[in-house]
């Protein structure tokens, strides 16, 4: 008896301690970055993993900004696309969703299954098309173009939020209807209500997206203007060859204030994630 | 029926909104010249400046004038991705000029020669003004297609002259034996087909464009020199087999000299105040080493680059693109360049200057200048050379096994001037 706890004592803190050197080689980087980031010397130096000098010098450079680094301007574009792009797609996918899950009509399967195959195709391949298409507008370099990008394709995303309005009882919808509720009432003040976790998942999950795009944000502002940057290009114009010498060390700066807003949305996410994506047995 | 009017009034509204509005922008097109000029970030405030005096300069005219970001390096990648969302006038480094010019994006100066007489200049003003290699690089066929604005896109040896004597730094023999004395290293980076060109264009081998855009190279054979191209690669081995010497990465020279590693290193004006700040006091910068091929020391030779502001040939105002691409690589300029951001002027007058003379990175280069040339070569060049510089760095041969060096210059040659698909 004693034998087997011992046994099992032992195999818990084995487990734990793969489990502590894993995170441990995971967060190197995020540590190095930390560092680097609070370093006195502006350029790149990997002699040592931590700076020979500490200092704010190049966080307080960032909100002093020059004709290279903007970078809180840089940080309010992004903020105005993402909250732009997080409405606009909170609305898409749950609206698709809603449709699919609650509603029934004749291309219902067909459009399901048309959207799963084209999910499938990595973005990245229409972005020609994408990019003359905008041209064609005039909405390149301009948010608009962008938020667009962003957002247009994010119904198709609408997997996991049908999976979750799927658990609420058809029944109280039926209910609904044969009392006379409209179709976005009983989306808006039925299923909603109900389905909290999913809502609050989906709008943090598109808040994040121009947070971390680079690709679509450097090929449609192309103007090449500073100012009208979004964060990712510009701490990426960091890193040229004859601004790295002064940048370097901001640039990391950069990369920690960036996260700042991505990790607290992720901790609150992480709670809504789970219950979004388990919570149907509960409803059920 | 009130259903059809909507869904048919609403596009022609759409279609009537957005003609109105193309309108609008092109009467005002006609009072304000819209230019957009892109330059490196570091330039910027400079850019603002001179484009500020260049409105100063034609008080009658109104423009509209923007300044946008897009380092010389990789203006050509940006440029024609989109060449007619791009600037109006930018700048680039040469060895872009040939693709550049095929695209169609950038203006033949030839035939907007008129347009400089607002300036009270002609052609032969800004080519006489300017370095001949720069002009020469500025050309194709005769025709000029952009402005040289500067003559500092090279390398030579920088080096702290509190270790290093003077002696030292005359051949890649002396230094690294004096730098393994010192327990420092040198530094150069091999891998990347700009930089390993140097040993093979001292040793008297060349490398040329076609017409067709393929490259030809003979460094597998016997150079002009007298050298063959197993002894240059030998050289170079026993310069990479020495522990003194640290075998870099491209763009890695500054994170090393930061480091402290460095006694001396092969770099270019860019890592100036990198190297100023470490090696302090004993901050020095002279011509490329000799190095060893065969029997005889050989001078290492060098890239000269230059760069240039053009004007693109979609432009909607070129007339004016042209003056102030002109204005902004004019002599003033080029010295405003040089005061501000230590720019390697390529006009003759500010090059004489003795504030450049003075500089200590300009004046290694100059001295570098006449075993340097215009590096003529075609895309399919960059990826072979780099794999050559690797396997030369990493010790891949043996300075004993004539005939794996032969086979991996024949490697190096058929892969360079392989046909284009």
């Amino acid at each position: 008896m004693k034998k087997m706890k011992d046994s099992r004592t032992s195999s818990i803190v084995l487990h734990n301690l793969l489990i502590a050197v894993l995170a441990f080689i995971w967060l190197i980087p995020i540590i190095w970055l930390l560092c680097t980031s609070f370093s006195s010397y502006p350029g790149m130096n990997t002699s040592t993993f931590f700076p020979a000098k500490w200092s704010l010098t190049a966080y307080q450079k960032l909100f002093h900004p020059d004709s290279v680094a903007q970078f809180p301007q840089w940080f309010l574009n992004t903020f105005i696309i993402a909250c732009f792009t997080c409405a606009i797609s909170t609305m898409f996918v749950l609206m698709v969703a809603y449709a699919t899950s609650v509603m029934r009509f004749k291309m219902r399967k067909p459009l399901m299954n048309m959207a799963v195959i084209l999910n499938l195709f990595p973005g990245m391949l229409s972005m020609i098309a994408v990019y003359f298409t905008l041209k064609s507008f005039n909405l390149t370099n301009s948010y608009a173009g962008l938020i667009m990008v962003y957002s247009a394709s994010s119904g198709l995303g609408y997997l996991i939020a049908k999976g979750f309005f799927d658990t609420v009882p058809r029944a109280l919808c039926e209910a609904a209807r044969i009392d006379g509720c409209s179709e976005a009432r009983i989306f808006f003040q039925m299923v909603l209500p109900m389905s909290r976790p999913i809502v609050v998942y989906t709008v943090i999950s598109s808040f994040l997206v121009p947070w971390m795009d680079f690709v679509y944000a450097k090929m449609i502002l192309n103007a090449g203007i500073s100012s009208k940057y979004t964060v990712a290009i510009g701490l990426y114009k960091m890193l040229d060859k004859s601004l790295i010498n002064n940048y370097f060390t901001q640039f990391c700066a950069g990369g920690v204030l960036v996260s700042v807003p991505i990790s607290i949305l992720f901790m609150i996410m992480q709670k809504f994630y789970v219950e979004g994506i388990t919570g149907g047995a509960v409803k059920g | 029926m009130k259903k059809v009017v909507k869904k048919v009034i609403a596009p022609a509204l759409a279609v009537a909104m957005a003609a109105s509005c193309t309108v609008c922008v092109n009467a005002e097109a006609d009072e304000t010249i819209k230019l957009t000029v892109w330059g490196a970030e570091e330039d910027q405030n400079l850019l603002k400046e001179l484009t500020d005096k260049f409105q100063e300069a034609y008080p009658d005219q109104t423009f509209d004038i923007q300044i946008g970001v897009e380092s010389e390096s990789t203006a050509k990648d940006t440029v024609l991705t989109d060449v007619e969302a791009a600037a109006d006038v930018f700048s680039f480094a040469d060895d872009q000029l040939a693709d550049l010019v095929k695209a169609g994006a950038l203006l033949k100066l030839d035939d907007y020669a008129d347009a400089l007489q607002l300036a009270g200049k002609t052609l032969d003003d800004v080519k006489a003004a300017n370095v001949d290699g720069s002009v020469e690089a500025a050309s194709l066929d005769g025709s000029l297609y952009a402005f040289p604005r500067a003559a500092d896109n090279g390398y030579f040896l920088y080096y702290d002259s509190s270790v290093l004597t003077e002696e030292d730094v005359a051949s890649w023999d002396s230094l690294l034996a004096a730098a393994d004395k010192a327990g420092k290293k040198v530094g150069m980076t091999l891998a990347s087909g700009w930089y390993n060109a140097s040993f093979f264009y001292g040793a008297g081998f060349t490398t040329g464009l076609n017409d067709d855009g393929t490259t030809s190279i003979d460094w597998n054979g016997t150079s002009a020199d007298g050298y063959t191209g197993v002894d240059v690669v030998k050289g170079m081995l026993e310069i990479t087999g020495n522990p003194a010497f640290m075998a870099i990465a491209d763009g890695d020279i500054s994170n090393q000299l930061a480091s402290g590693n460095l006694v001396a290193c092969v770099s270019g004006t860019w890592d100036g105040a990198t190297a100023q700040e470490v090696y302090g006091d004993g901050y020095a910068a002279t011509k490329l080493p000799t190095f060893t091929v065969g029997d005889a020391q050989v001078q290492q030779g060098s890239v000269a680059g230059y760069k240039f502001i053009g004007v693109n040939g979609y432009s909607e105002n070129s007339g004016w693109a042209v003056l102030l691409a002109e204005y902004l690589t004019n002599e003033e300029s080029q010295q405003a360049f040089f005061d501000q951001r230590e720019s390697g002027p390529s006009n003759k007058n500010v090059a004489a200057s003795d504030s450049v003379k003075e500089n200590v990175a300009l004046g290694a280069l100059a001295q570098q200048a006449e075993f340097a040339q215009a590096q003529k070569v075609g895309g399919k060049y960059w990826d072979p050379a780099q794999t050559f510089g690797e396997l030369i760095a990493q010790g891949t041969l043996s300075v004993d096994d004539d005939a794996a060096i032969q086979e991996a210059l024949d490697n190096l040659v058929d892969g360079v001037s392989a046909p284009l698909e």
